[in-house]
């Protein structure tokens, strides 16, 4: 045999391999099968992204619900009988109502469980909702003190604190019927224009603080004053 | 009684996203391809993750196929592509290898007509992974060293003294193979 040379050798290695069959493992024709499925089925998720929307929609609306009944029923909070989630008051915001002509109050809590929402929506909202508090908290030469804190508050801190508290605003019987929410205003004077009954409806359908829609009926010319369906939030109220 | 289809009709069969057509193609060609992973792999188990991996490339790029070349070749070149992305991905222990494993002895004469293709399967699986994809890539699918220094991100020189130590302890395993059939046959 003669010496091989480099260029002989690949050669004889490439013939070797030429027409060269092993048969792969019988089952793996199923493996390629299921990772090339057809990509129609995409569009399916589609269809679940609604429902799980239509189901958060839900799911909210029912906290929204649940909450409200805590701020309308301010005698019950005196009480310290308020059994809430603890999931929710982990969001939950201790806010003030607004509170026009209070002098006797030295120190006001009320707690108000502002709707519960996921993770970065709830950031947002809670700077919302204590947007127009911090105005309160200037008007300080009323003696008002209020006290604005995140209520990362353990539960237990919560009721104890409330007892004496609340107990001040049952002694300023003339304080309390002013506690009362902006919207119940619109409501007692009556409808009197388009306004005035969008805004009725809508306080019907959608009980928190900011509605999903808000018109201004003070001057005859109803104006839309607040927006806030999930994403799209506006309140013309706050920026002044 | 099955209709023979020629690759023609596969390949249309395939860019239509016909599934019957497809698992033809796979039937028709896989052995063969296999052929080519397992050159690539250290073992079965490897060489049919490309293989799957190569498959499901090809059904998925298979309207790119222009018609240039024969379209075996083309997946051929998928398969290629696949296993050399595979090293890359599990680029594992390169140029690691005992120098004491490649010996100075000068080619000597032998012949390896005899030996079987699984025989010297079996040699270039066991080549250490930086070897065996220079070995590949040069020999069997004819990149240049230029070529291959671009894929695997390494130098010419690099992918030379790789071929040379590969070539090296290819001929010194079929020695020592056909040394042992001569020894089989004489006794």
């Amino acid at each position: 045999m003669q010496h091989m040379q480099d260029k002989e050798f690949d050669q004889l290695m490439r013939q070797k391999f030429e027409d060269a069959f092993i048969e792969p493992s019988t089952d793996l024709w199923k493996g390629i099968e299921q990772k090339i499925e057809p990509k129609r089925k995409r569009v399916l998720p589609f269809y679940y992204a609604a429902a799980a929307a239509v189901g958060m929609a839900l799911t909210v609306g029912l906290l929204f619900h649940k909450t409200e009944k805590v701020q309308l029923h301010l005698p019950e909070l005196t009480a310290g009988k308020v059994k809430t989630d603890p999931a929710e008051n982990k969001n939950a915001v201790i806010a003030v109502e607004p509170v026009k002509t209070l002098d006797k109050v030295k120190e006001l809590r009320v707690a108000e469980l502002s709707p519960v929402r996921k993770k970065t929506q709830s950031v947002e909202k809670n700077t919302l909702v204590m947007q127009p508090l911090e105005k309160i908290a200037h008007l300080d030469h009323k003696d008002i003190r209020i006290k604005l804190e995140k209520a990362d508050l353990p539960k237990a801190s919560f009721e104890t604190q409330e007892e004496p508290v609340l107990a001040n605003v049952a002694d300023a019987s003339a304080g309390k019927d002013e506690v009362i929410n902006e919207n119940d205003h619109a409501e007692r004077k009556g409808i009197r224009n388009v306004g005035d009954l969008i805004n009725y409806v809508v306080d019907k359908v959608d009980k928190r603080e900011e509605k999903f829609l808000q018109f201004k009926t003070e001057d005859d010319n109803s104006s839309l004053i607040g927006v806030n369906i999930g994403m799209i939030k506006f309140n013309r109220k706050k920026q002044k | 009684m099955p209709r023979i289809y020629t690759i023609t009709d596969l390949l249309e069969g395939c860019k239509a996203g016909n599934r019957k057509m497809q698992e033809m193609l796979y039937r028709q060609t896989a052995s063969g391809m296999l052929t080519v992973c397992m050159r690539y792999s250290r073992d079965r188990m490897e060489a049919e993750d490309v293989l799957q991996l190569g498959y499901i490339k090809v059904f998925q790029k298979i309207n790119e196929f222009r018609g240039e070349g024969s379209f075996e070749g083309w997946i051929r070149r998928v398969m290629v592509n696949t296993a050399i992305e595979n090293y890359r991905k599990n680029l594992r222990a390169l140029r690691v290898v005992a120098y004491e494993e490649i010996s100075e002895q000068p080619y000597t004469d032998f012949d390896f007509s005899r030996m079987g293709m699984q025989d010297l399967l079996g040699l270039i699986q066991q080549l250490a992974d930086g070897y065996r994809i220079v070995f590949n890539m040069y020999v069997m699918e004819g990149y240049s060293h230029q070529e291959i220094a671009k894929e695997l991100g390494i130098s010419e020189g690099t992918s030379k003294s790789q071929l040379f130590r590969a070539r090296a302890i290819l001929r010194e395993e079929i020695i020592k193979m056909e040394g042992t059939n001569y020894a089989t046959y004489a006794g």
